[in-house]
Parts: structure tokens; sequence; C-alpha cells
């Protein structure tokens, strides 16, 4: 067989790999529909405004009702240094 | 001429690949450094693009607004009085005093987010929210139901017992138990919630009669809610409104490039590609050289050695850009960006189990091929040009 249809192969096995996870995505995607309504209705219900990812900082935690200075109001000259608000850009 | 032409370019493939194939191992070292690079950008786009879509969905029936007040520059408690001062706005359809903030656990080091809801009912908890009721049992004078998220039975201990006490600001304790739990499903808004009534909230975090944290006001028709805002503004002196929208917009951009994260991603991949630049461009080694002569001697154009690195360029960056966005998917789909979850979570002490669930689009694989394939293509060509100059008689 030619080096090329080598790379071929090698090539559709990659991408039929990525297809089969494109069947999972989508089969979590189904099982997602429900859980979705199901939060939807608790943040309707209790008024939230936030998602629960990190919760080492406040204004992390509620990204969305926090000031934007908050990171560095905790004191005069404080400095941010909460990793998890390094994966957020600051709210204007 | 069409067919003439393609199998000459796949015999000079051919060549392109046993080329690659000689040094295996120092090919193989590159593609596998700029497979990891392309899978640290992609994992980073598919993490945030997953919880961006999320935000999205779950936080679409956020409150229409939600009003507070500012006191030198902090977030101060508003008073129940407040809400006579903009039930008359025309507009609104209903008005919710809340309670609510954040416990520090001592005993542990994690961050509960307490709310206290007006219509919170220890016989009829919150029904229809996925709650699985544990019924009344603990219930006596003095000790409060509350309904909590996942992470709160793992961190409190909950599995075996049902009561618990948090401190007052007296540090007197005040008792609750456990009168429901979230269902897990669920956690992506509920993990660290302890739900109480809102009186219970009141006497937990010491607030006297009367003052709330915030209030939230649904109006009738959407159009409305920045005119209503802007009139709860004016009649709440030092208030701040937030609407549903600038929820909502929060959210689109909270997860970006511009984030110090995604930064260190891109200037990560910048850094790695800056060191294939430097080992493609560092000059030609002997055998290389002698190669390239041998090939001249026996006819080839100087066209067709640029063409073999030019193929060599396109197989290892196609195959790393394919393989890096493969196991970028695989770790974000199927182990939950199992490796990225350290970086998100930061110093929580909460777990929350987070389940992501990517939105692919087309324009985040051209964005990544565009900073990663084109540039190591361009960086490629110079070297190739040079190697195709290489003269037969300075070598054999």
């Amino acid at each position: 067989m030619r080096a090329s249809t080598w790379l071929l192969v090698l090539i559709i096995l990659i991408v039929g790999s990525q297809l089969a996870l494109y069947r999972v995505h989508s089969r979590k995607y189904l099982a997602r529909q429900d859980a979705e309504r199901q939060m939807n209705r608790i943040v309707g219900r209790l008024g939230l405004s936030d998602i629960s990812l990190a919760t080492d900082a406040r204004y992390v935690r509620h990204l969305s009702v926090s000031d934007s200075v908050a990171p560095v109001m905790d004191h005069p000259g404080a400095v941010e240094h909460f990793p998890s608000s390094s994966f957020v850009v600051p709210v204007r | 001429m069409l067919l003439g032409n393609v199998n000459r370019h796949l015999n000079i493939l051919d060549y392109a690949l046993g080329s690659l194939w000689r040094n295996r191992f120092k090919n193989c070292g590159v593609l596998l450094v700029f497979s990891l690079v392309i899978f640290i950008i992609a994992s980073f786009r598919l993490v945030t693009s997953s919880l961006d879509n999320s935000a999205e969905q779950v936080l679409s029936s956020v409150p229409d607004i939600t009003v507070q007040k500012m006191t030198a520059g902090r977030q101060d408690v508003v008073q129940r009085i407040d809400i006579a001062e903009i039930a008359g706005i025309f507009g609104i359809s209903e008005i919710k005093p809340r309670i609510w903030g954040y416990y520090f656990d001592e005993l542990n080091g994690a961050n509960y987010t307490v709310i206290g809801d007006a219509a919170f009912d220890a016989r009829e908890q919150l029904p229809g929210l996925a709650i699985d009721y544990r019924g009344t049992y603990g219930e006596r004078a003095g000790v409060s139901p509350v309904v909590v998220g996942q992470s709160i039975i793992t961190s409190k201990n909950l599995v075996v017992r049902n009561s618990f006490s948090l401190f007052r600001p007296d540090l007197s304790l005040k008792s609750f138990y456990l009168s429901g739990v979230f269902a897990e499903t669920t956690s992506l808004v509920t993990s660290d919630l302890i739900v109480m009534g809102i009186e219970d909230a009141a006497d937990l975090f010491g607030l006297a009669d009367g003052e709330l944290t915030d209030i939230i006001v649904s109006v009738a028709n959407p159009t409305e809610i920045d005119t209503v805002a802007r009139k709860i503004s004016e009649r709440i002196v030092g208030s701040r409104v937030i609407t549903k929208q600038q929820i909502r917009k929060t959210y689109r951009a909270a997860f970006g490039w511009r984030s110090g994260f995604g930064l260190a991603c891109l200037l990560g991949s910048i850094a790695a590609f800056i060191i294939f630049a430097w080992d493609k461009a560092s000059g030609l080694s002997e055998e290389q050289r002698r190669e390239v002569a041998i090939l001249k001697a026996v006819g080839w154009q100087t066209t067709d050695v640029m063409s073999v690195r030019f193929w060599e360029s396109v197989v290892i960056s196609i195959l790393a850009y394919v393989l890096g966005y493969l196991m970028a998917s695989a770790h974000v789909l199927v182990f939950d960006g199992l490796l990225l979850k350290p970086v998100l979570l930061g110093w929580s002490v909460l777990n929350p189990p987070l389940s992501l669930l990517p939105v692919f689009h087309l324009s985040d694989l051209l964005l990544i091929f565009s900073i990663s394939v084109l540039p190591y293509l361009a960086a490629t060509i110079m070297p190739a040009w040079r190697s195709a100059l290489v003269r037969p008689d300075s070598i054999v």
C-alpha cells in the first residue's frame, strides 16, 4: 500500500473518532434537556442570577451582580489573587 | 492533464511521507508538541463555549429586575419600605423581597450561598423544582427547614445526619434540619445553595426587622424593563438596578479570550509556534542538504523540492490539528474538562459535579486553524525555499 493511502486511512480514523464523539455529544445533549428545564424553573422561582462554578470569591460566584471593582476593594492597595477569576473577563 | 498533476503530487506526497518516516523520532516529537498546543487552545475554547451556552440556556429565566442598594461604593441593605416606593410604578407585575448572602464555613473553608425565600413553606416547599424531599423528620421548635445543593451534602456530611447548625454574627448557633436536596442534574445552579425561609435568613445574618438584601421585580411587558428600571433607580436613592439584559450580557462576554487564562493559552501557543518556526528556520542539517543535492542531481527541479517540503509541513500540521482537536473534544465531552477544572474552580472548597456540553462552531475550527496551521505553513516557506536552492555540486 502507498504511504499516502496509509495517511488517508489514519485521517479517516481520526475524523471517524471525532464523529463518534459527536454522537456522544448528541446523547449528552438529549439527556441535558430535562435538567435544563428544571434549572430554568429553579432560576425563575428563586430569582437566581448566576451559575454556580467557583465559590472561592463572591464576585466570581455571582459575576452579574458584583461590582467591577469588587476584586480590589477589600482594602486600599488590594490586588486580585483568586485563580478562578483568571477564567473570566472583568464585568463592565 | 489534471490527473497527471494529481499523480505527480501524490508521488511527491509519498516521497514526503517517506522523508518524514526517516526522521520519525524528530517528526513525532514535533507532531506531539504541536498537537498539545492545539489541544490546549481547543480545550479552552470548548470549555468556555460550553459554559457560555449553559449560562445562556439556564439563565434565560433570571429576574427581570434586581434592585440593590449601594452605600459608600459597597452593597448595602434595602429597606422593606422601599417596596412601597416602587409598588406604584406602572408595568410592574410582581415584587418579591429577598435576603441572600454568603456564609463562610470556618470548619472547612467553604463558601455557601444562603437564599432566604419569602414563599418558602416548611410543609410544601418549592414544588416542581427537582427536589428530593426528606419530609419533616427533625422538625421541632427552633429548628428551621432548609433545602440544600449537592455540594452542601458532602461539605456538611449530611449523608448520615439530617440536621446541622450555622453561626449567627454574634456566634450563637442557629439550627436547621434538612428537608430536601436539589437533584444532582441541577448542580450548575444549585450546587452551593442553602435555601430557607426569609425570616430564617434574616435571623442567620443578623439583619434588623425590615432589612432586605435585594428586591426582585417582574415586569409584565419585556419591552418596558429598561423604562421600569430607570423609574426604580429614580425612586430609590442610591439604588443599583440590574436588568435581565445586563445579566445575560455579562455571561455572553464573561468567558473570553481576553480572560487571563485565555491569554495564557494564546501566549503558550504563540511561544510553541516560535519554537517550531525557529526549529524549521535554523538551517538545514548535513543529511538534508545531501538529500536535496542528490534529488537535484537526478533531475528534480527546485519547485519539486519545495513541494516535498510543503507537503511535509501540511502533513504534520493537518495531523496535529485533527489529533489535537480530537483530544480536546474527548477531554471536554468524555472527561468534562478534567485538566481545566482545577483552574476553573480555583481555590473553591466545594467541588460541584461539572457536566460540560460544548458547542461546536465552524468559526472556532477556523479560528484554531488560522492561529496554528497557517502560521506553521508560513514559517516553513523560507526554509523550504532555502533547502531547494542547494546546488548538486556543493555536496556530491
